[in-house]
């Protein structure tokens, strides 16, 4: 259970509907209060934030470089920023490294499941031929290559579920997941055509 | 300190003498460089600082239930700053309703806030989105039951099935595939919808396999139903 720095208040609720201050004491919880407020400036010399003018400056914006205040300074994705900044970049909706890291994982596993999903085809192709080549079949290989070629639409699947979440997402890695989906769609729609045209040769 | 206005509103500004040169934009949106030396009168000697409602000191180290030291909450004047308690109200924070002078708030997303209601906000905004449940348990649902209903009727080609038997399996065995596509289908409603839900590709992954063993289901209990026949 969190305690409110201010005034030891023991807070039971859910951190998300309490908000940033206390219910109590009305202090805010997750930071230091006096580096929340306005000071004005203390010297004739000291700077001023660009939209708080009557206030002094703490520092300057990582991105525009505007002086800003207490107030206005803002942590975001490891850079302090000034609200202008905050508001460019959540219009924007600029994607955050973790969905950056998810864009380029999906398209790699799209390229990923669709490769095996071809390898392991070409692979009990391979068995089924070789199974089949002797004088006497080894139905041993051949059940071994059939069971292979059974198993291969599962990476296939997992392939076009990465590279569609990919595409929809849009990123960086839009080639790679676009291959990602062709190599694992077509293996899948190949398999399901195979299947349907020996179902309607054996009628 | 060089004082100067912007060209296009007039706008007071004022600069460390280091500045000089720099732009600073205005409200106005117009870029305003700042000059070698003042181009405004100095202002009057700035406010004196006030001091904030109530002191705050760092917490000190975890005491006994019994014997916490308990600041009890001051009384105060809704008409003045929560922070600085001679300045007016002048705007109200509008996700913690405390009122506050113009120098405590920001315009963020549409609204007036506090700092800490700015800052608790845009932590928010970047919190990890969270994994939808609904989307793990579409493509598992899919693949095990199609996984089990395709051997289930690949077994009953072995004996001499009958053929009602066959198209009523088939049929049966749509229903998890039916319900792990509405299951995909709504974890994807729910992560396009949020920004703190996740789990696209298993949403993705779990419609697309109900639908290929669907469609595999129906082709085997064609094969069978042949075989029956």
């Amino acid at each position: 259970m969190i305690r409110c720095l201010a005034c030891d208040e023991p807070l039971r609720d859910d951190p998300e509907r309490m908000g940033a201050r206390c219910p109590r004491c009305r202090q805010p919880l997750y930071e230091d209060p006096r580096h929340a407020i306005a000071q004005y400036p203390g010297s004739a010399e000291a700077s001023h934030c660009v939209v708080h003018t009557r206030s002094a400056a703490v520092g300057t914006c990582e991105r525009c470089g505007n002086f800003l205040c207490a107030v206005c300074r803002t942590r975001w994705r490891n850079q302090v920023l000034c609200v202008a900044c905050i508001e460019r970049a959540l219009e924007s909706k600029e994607a955050t490294p973790a969905e950056a890291r998810a864009h380029l994982r999906q398209s790699i596993l799209a390229i990923v499941f669709g490769g095996v999903a071809w390898f392991g085809t070409v692979l009990s192709m391979v068995m089924m031929i070789a199974g089949f080549a002797g004088n006497e079949p080894n139905i041993g290989l051949v059940g071994l290559g059939v069971l292979l070629l059974l198993a291969t639409p599962l990476p296939g699947l997992l392939g076009i579920g990465q590279a569609a979440s990919a595409i929809r997402a849009r990123g960086d890695h839009m080639i790679m997941a676009t291959i990602g989906l062709i190599l694992s769609g077509l293996h899948t729609g190949i398999v399901l055509g195979l299947f349907t045209f020996a179902l309607l040769q054996n009628r | 300190m060089i004082a100067f206005p912007c060209k296009q509103c007039g706008k007071r500004f004022e600069r460390p003498v280091d500045a000089c040169g720099t732009l600073v934009f205005c409200d106005c949106g117009t870029g305003t460089r700042v000059p070698w030396e003042s181009t405004l009168p100095p202002t009057a000697e700035p406010m004196p600082v006030n001091v904030p409602a109530r002191s705050w000191s760092p917490p000190e180290p975890e005491r006994p239930l019994g014997q916490r030291r308990f600041h009890e909450p001051q009384p105060r004047d809704r008409a003045y700053c929560l922070n600085h308690s001679s300045a007016a109200t002048e705007h109200t924070c509008a996700d913690c309703g405390e009122t506050f002078c113009a120098a405590c708030v920001v315009t963020v997303q549409g609204g007036v806030r506090c700092g800490p209601c700015k800052n608790h906000r845009v932590r928010g905004v970047q919190r990890p989105a969270r994994l939808a449940v609904l989307a793990i348990f579409a493509p598992l649902i899919a693949l095990a039951a199609g996984g089990f209903w395709l051997i289930l009727i690949l077994m009953t080609a072995g004996g001499k099935p009958n053929a009602s038997f066959v198209l009523g399996l088939g049929t049966f065995g749509l229903l998890p595939q039916l319900t792990a596509f509405t299951l995909g289908a709504l974890a994807l409603t729910k992560v396009e919808s949020s920004d703190k839900t996740s789990g696209r590709d298993w949403a993705i992954t779990g419609m697309v396999a109900a639908l290929v063993m669907a469609v595999l289901i129906v082709q085997l209990s064609f094969v069978v139903l042949q075989v029956a026949d």
